[in-house]
């Protein structure tokens, strides 16, 4: 089983799903439709899975800065938001 | 009004758009969570400065003019450190790592009118660092005017929220949010900039008012 770390140095194990979900909201909210959410989010979580796959362990960070870049390559204003939406200040 | 372009609030209020249209909510639904966070917010702001002008009016004469000078003399020094930003942003962090987390939550997360609501409460939490000395100064201007007008401190409040309804606005219309994040990312130090040059300003007016050269 792959395992996590958060920011909080928490150990969890990968859930695919929380990634999907993520993929599929930063499209939504890049005026993407539904259909093009999922299938963008479908094709990322494929390749972070495939990327994961040697590893035993990553960061949360790893895990958002690979995924951010699939995302940046397919949509560049969701990859953006993506990347950028957690700095406050 | 050049109060209100400040990073935290402008990223706030994206994030929140951004956490509203990824769980799919529909227009309608978003205008109620963009309101529940306008109104909350305006209303803890306008209420803020009321109770500050209140408490500064209430003060005996000379405690006033102490407690405006010690104020005019905080916004300097708060002034000097917000333009030092533009030039050096560096690591500076107006919030708490854990903060962030918190805001990330309710606007990314969980996202109904209700944590909106609390999220208005958080942000006013969090923007102490860039609005609470620009309140305080303006707070001790209107107390220090004949007569004060304690009204002034709901279009303060109206002027700080007012970057926030344009980009909710604008956003309905078509602009994309990764274009207001860039457009915060690049501009962040020049907001810095113009936010410590009003602060020295706002200090300077109290300082004129106090010595009697100006008449507010």
């Amino acid at each position: 089983m792959k395992h996590v770390v958060k920011r909080n140095r928490t150990i969890e194990a990968f859930d695919i799903r929380k990634l999907y979900a993520s993929m599929y909201a930063a499209c939504l909210s890049a005026h993407e439709s539904t259909a093009t959410a999922e299938l963008v989010a479908e094709e990322i979580s494929t390749d972070i899975t495939r990327w994961i796959a040697n590893k035993s362990e990553v960061t949360a960070n790893d895990i958002r800065k690979q995924a951010g870049l699939y995302l940046t390559e397919i949509n560049p204003h969701a990859g953006y938001l993506y990347l950028h939406h957690r700095i406050m200040w | 009004m050049l109060f209100s372009f400040n990073p935290t609030t402008i990223a706030i209020c994206v994030a929140l758009l951004m956490g509203s249209t990824g769980k799919g909510h529909t227009r309608a639904e978003r205008h109620v969570i963009a309101l529940s966070y306008l109104i909350t917010l305006f209303i803890i702001i306008a209420i803020a400065g009321f109770l500050l002008v209140s408490l500064l009016v209430a003060l005996p004469a000379t405690v006033q003019l102490n407690v405006s000078l010690l104020l005019s003399i905080v916004g300097i020094v708060w002034g000097i450190v917000s333009i030092k930003d533009y030039y050096w942003y560096g690591s500076h962090r107006d919030i708490s790592s854990r903060l962030a987390r918190t805001l990330h939550t309710y606007t990314v997360k969980k996202n109904d009118p209700t944590s909106a609501t609390i999220l208005g409460f958080i942000t006013a939490y969090a923007t102490v660092p860039s609005i609470g000395i620009p309140l305080l100064l303006v707070s001790a201007l209107v107390a220090l005017s004949h007569p004060y007008k304690i009204t002034f401190m709901a279009c303060f409040a109206g002027m700080i929220l007012l970057p926030l309804i344009i980009i909710f606005i604008a956003y309905l219309r078509g602009l994309t949010l990764s274009s207001v994040i860039k457009w915060k990312e690049d501009s962040k130090g020049t907001f810095r900039l113009v936010l410590g040059l009003s602060g020295i300003f706002l200090s300077w007016l109290i300082l004129l008012s106090l010595n009697g050269t100006i008449a507010l």
